[in-house]
């Protein structure tokens, strides 16, 4: 089962469904926040080259990051991204990067 | 590197290296194997794994499969390359490798566990610590854990066929690649790069590119590598380096990545090409210093001819007890030393060998090894010890027996003076069929040969000194001792004439080894005939000796009358012409240069239009050539090279004179 964002701010059940313990999950969220910021802001530099071989290569570690933690929302916005570079339709790749962004801030906020 | 290990849990326990480039999954498979108890070691690259390796025993890994410079899969054969980790435990990570059981196997890994969601990737690492502890690694081989929840893979899959991609294109070119990251360690190499280099894949990635190399060289590659990482510049090593015995030419190429940069090395192999660059520049080389040595050695070839052949007839006609007798002799054995000199440049000239006949090189190797220059030699170097080995059935070769000879005393010569106190010579003979070309000093072409190897223990030379060893008067040897410092160069040319080839190895201190390949016949020499010397007196015959050389006509002339023949003699073809027209002789003795207006062949062709039989003796300075064989197949008689002696040219008059 994955869970939707709105969901992870129960921040315990979440852990649970991990079998980790609370602090545990919160220190890895916290990773992945930090390293899901750096790569996308990568993305977006290989968006904006049109690099579909880095830029694939970017989506691939956000999306594996987000089904790992079993961030839906992250996930399915990653596999948009994912399509969208794969057929060169740059603009959509963009877009989805921009909405991926702001599901990180929307975390960022909910951990706080 | 140091910044991309971690290590956490308690010290004595078994210890595990993690390597995935996701600080989360570091992360994760950290705290999880740390509760087990265990010590955790991560690595984010292969690079940073295997500086681990280097100092810590692993004994479980768990190992991504997509990951920046060296795979996964590439990591993993490293790792079972090392006998200290052939009984590690090697689990892939990865969905893609858990669909294609193949490239785990491929890599040799144990098994494999699909990457998903944390609480079922703990499921799945806990069960293998757990058959681990309690000894059922066998139980886990092969298998392959969380196939049926992997996540889609689309993009991974086209990561890996991009990179295999040109994985597949890279392995199939001649040149090599290699990929270099900070602090020159290597991360990349193809399949033409590991031949050059001649070093197993898994020992090159994260190995430093410059330890490949000679310290010579790590000046000149250090400057292009830092023009390349510092100033993003294209660079190339000026010379080609010498690696793995092989002169390869390096360009560096800048790579500009996000992550990290690198430097792609294109190697290419060149030794072949050089080497043939270096036979070519020699034989070029050989070719201009024989055309002045032709040029010089064909005028005073000339010269010699009244100082060889006058004294000969001096001495015909001084009685036996004058004193002149002994300074003449002493006048013509000079000169016929200054022939021999002479000869030695006409044959580096390539103008020299005159009488091609089938020849068998052991006996000419028997006959040298008993001569008096052997002796002589010898008794120079007591301490030497001359063996032979000369080849059972030995094929002939087509030759000329003079220079063979020179060629097989210059070689030993020069193996004795290359043995500064005691030592040994061989000297060997046997056929040999080369059915694949031989790359040595020079390339050796398909075909049968006698060999003739000639090696000694002595001093050797450097690759310098052999570069110039075929040069004339290129010696190091006693002067006043060696001959005409001509003698390599001789046997460089003999050589070249008997459309032989020439391999020649050495090494300072390590002796010396100059085979030569001469190709095979099976020829049989006709039986030689002797003549003795009242058998080739003349008995009047008219001859008419038509050279454009005044000296040359005297002696000649000179010779002939001597001889009992009765000469006339003209300076030209059209003067030859003339006088054939009012008189008919019984020989002519032709020379076949002749400047201005015609030469030899031209002069017979327009005798024979008058006179078919005419009957007439080539003469000339210089080696058989296409005219001289022109003008026999026209019917000329034998040719006979210049200088002369008496008993040749009687014997030579004779024969002709004989013939119906």
């Amino acid at each position: 089962m994955t869970l939707r964002l709105e969901d992870a701010m129960d921040l315990k059940e979440l852990a649970d469904r991990l079998g980790l313990a609370e602090d545990e999950y919160a220190d890895l969220i916290r990773l992945f926040i930090d390293t899901s910021s750096v790569e996308l802001e990568n993305l977006k530099s290989a968006i904006s080259d049109k690099a579909r071989t880095e830029a694939s290569a970017i989506v691939h570690s956000l999306k594996g990051a987000a089904l790992n933690m079993r961030l839906k929302e992250f996930s399915e916005t990653a596999r948009e991204m994912e399509t969208a570079i794969r057929s060169s339709q740059w603009q959509a790749a963009d877009q989805f990067t921009q909405q991926f962004s702001e599901l990180l801030e929307e975390l960022i906020w909910a951990i706080r | 590197m140091g910044d991309q290990v971690t290590k956490s849990g308690k010290t004595g326990m078994q210890n595990v290296l993690v390597v995935d480039n996701h600080p989360l999954m570091l992360k994760f498979m950290s705290n999880l194997l740390g509760k087990q108890g265990y010590e955790v070691l991560t690595a984010s690259d292969g690079i940073s794994a295997i500086e681990v390796l280097q100092t810590t025993p692993i004994d479980i890994f768990f190992v991504d499969l997509v990951m920046p410079n060296i795979s996964g899969e590439k990591l993993c054969r490293i790792i079972r390359s090392m006998p200290e980790f052939q009984d590690a435990f090697l689990v892939v990570m990865s969905a893609i490798a858990a669909e294609e059981k193949l490239q785990v196997e491929d890599c040799q890994a144990d098994m494999v566990i699909a990457k998903s969601p944390f609480d079922r990737m703990s499921s799945h690492v806990l069960r293998i610590i757990k058959d681990l502890e309690q000894g059922r690694a066998a139980d886990l081989k092969g298998r392959v854990l969380g196939s049926d929840e992997i996540y889609e893979r689309e993009i991974t899959k086209e990561l890996l066929a991009s990179k295999k991609h040109y994985e597949i294109t890279l392995d199939h070119i001649s040149e090599g690649f290699l990929e270099l990251i900070e602090n020159n360690r290597i991360v990349y190499a193809n399949q033409a790069a590991i031949a050059i280099l001649g070093v197993h894949e898994e020992e090159l990635l994260s190995a430093d590119f410059m330890t490949l190399f000679r310290p010579e060289d790590h000046r000149r590659l250090a400057e292009c590598l830092e023009m390349t990482g510092s100033s993003q510049q294209h660079a190339a090593l000026d010379e080609a380096a010498m690696v793995n015995n092989k002169l390869v030419e390096l360009k560096f190429v800048p790579i500009r990545d996000e992550g990290q940069d690198s430097i792609v090395v294109i190697l290419s192999d060149v030794t072949h090409q050089k080497h043939l660059e270096a036979q070519l520049q020699r034989a070029q080389k050989m070719e201009a210093v024989g055309t002045l040595a032709g040029g010089v050695a064909h005028d005073l070839n000339n010269i010699l001819s009244g100082i060889v052949s006058y004294p000969d007839l001096l001495l015909m006609q001084i009685p036996e007890d004058s004193d002149l007798r002994d300074p003449i002799m002493t006048m013509r054995d000079s000169g016929k030393k200054a022939v021999t000199i002479v000869q030695d440049l006409l044959t580096l000239a390539r103008r020299g060998v005159a009488e091609i006949e089938p020849v068998n090189l052991n006996e000419i190797i028997e006959q040298y090894l008993k001569s008096p220059e052997c002796q002589k030699l010898r008794s120079y170097h007591p301490l030497v010890d001359m063996r032979c080995r000369l080849g059972a059935d030995l094929l002939n070769i087509m030759g000329s027996p003079v220079h063979l000879s020179k060629t097989v005393m210059n070689l030993i010569s020069n193996a004795a003076e290359a043995i500064t106190h005691e030592g040994t010579i061989t000297v060997e003979s046997h056929n040999c069929y080369v059915d694949r070309p031989i790359n040595g000093y020079e390339t050796v072409a398909e075909g049968e040969y006698i060999c003739l190897k000639i090696s000694d223990t002595g001093s050797g030379m450097s690759a310098t000194d052999l570069e110039h060893i075929f040069e004339p008067f290129y010696t190091k040897k006693k002067m006043g001792r060696s001959g005409t410092g001509l003698g390599m160069a001789v046997v460089w040319g003999t050589v070249r004439d008997h459309h032989g080839y020439i391999d020649i190895k050495s090494q300072t201190g390590g002796g010396t080894t100059v085979t030569l390949y001469f190709p095979a016949t099976r020829k049989i020499r006709d039986a030689e005939e002797v003549m003795p010397l009242d058998d080739y007196m003349g008995s009047g015959e008219l001859l008419l000796v038509v050279d454009d050389g005044k000296e040359q006509r005297e002696i000649t002339s000179g010779m002939l009358t001597a001889l009992g023949y009765t000469v006339e003699t003209v300076p030209s073809g059209e003067a030859a012409m003339e006088f054939l027209r009012q008189q008919s002789v019984d020989l002519i003795v032709l020379d076949m240069i002749m400047d201005p207006g015609m030469d030899g062949l031209d002069t017979y062709r327009k005798i024979i239009e008058s006179r078919a039989d005419q009957k007439a003796l080539i003469v000339s300075g210089y080696s058989e050539t296409e005219r001289i064989l022109e003008a026999q197949k026209l019917g000329a008689g034998a040719f006979l090279k210049k200088p002369f002696t008496l008993d040749k040219l009687g014997q030579a008059v004779k024969k002709e004179l004989k013939m119906t």
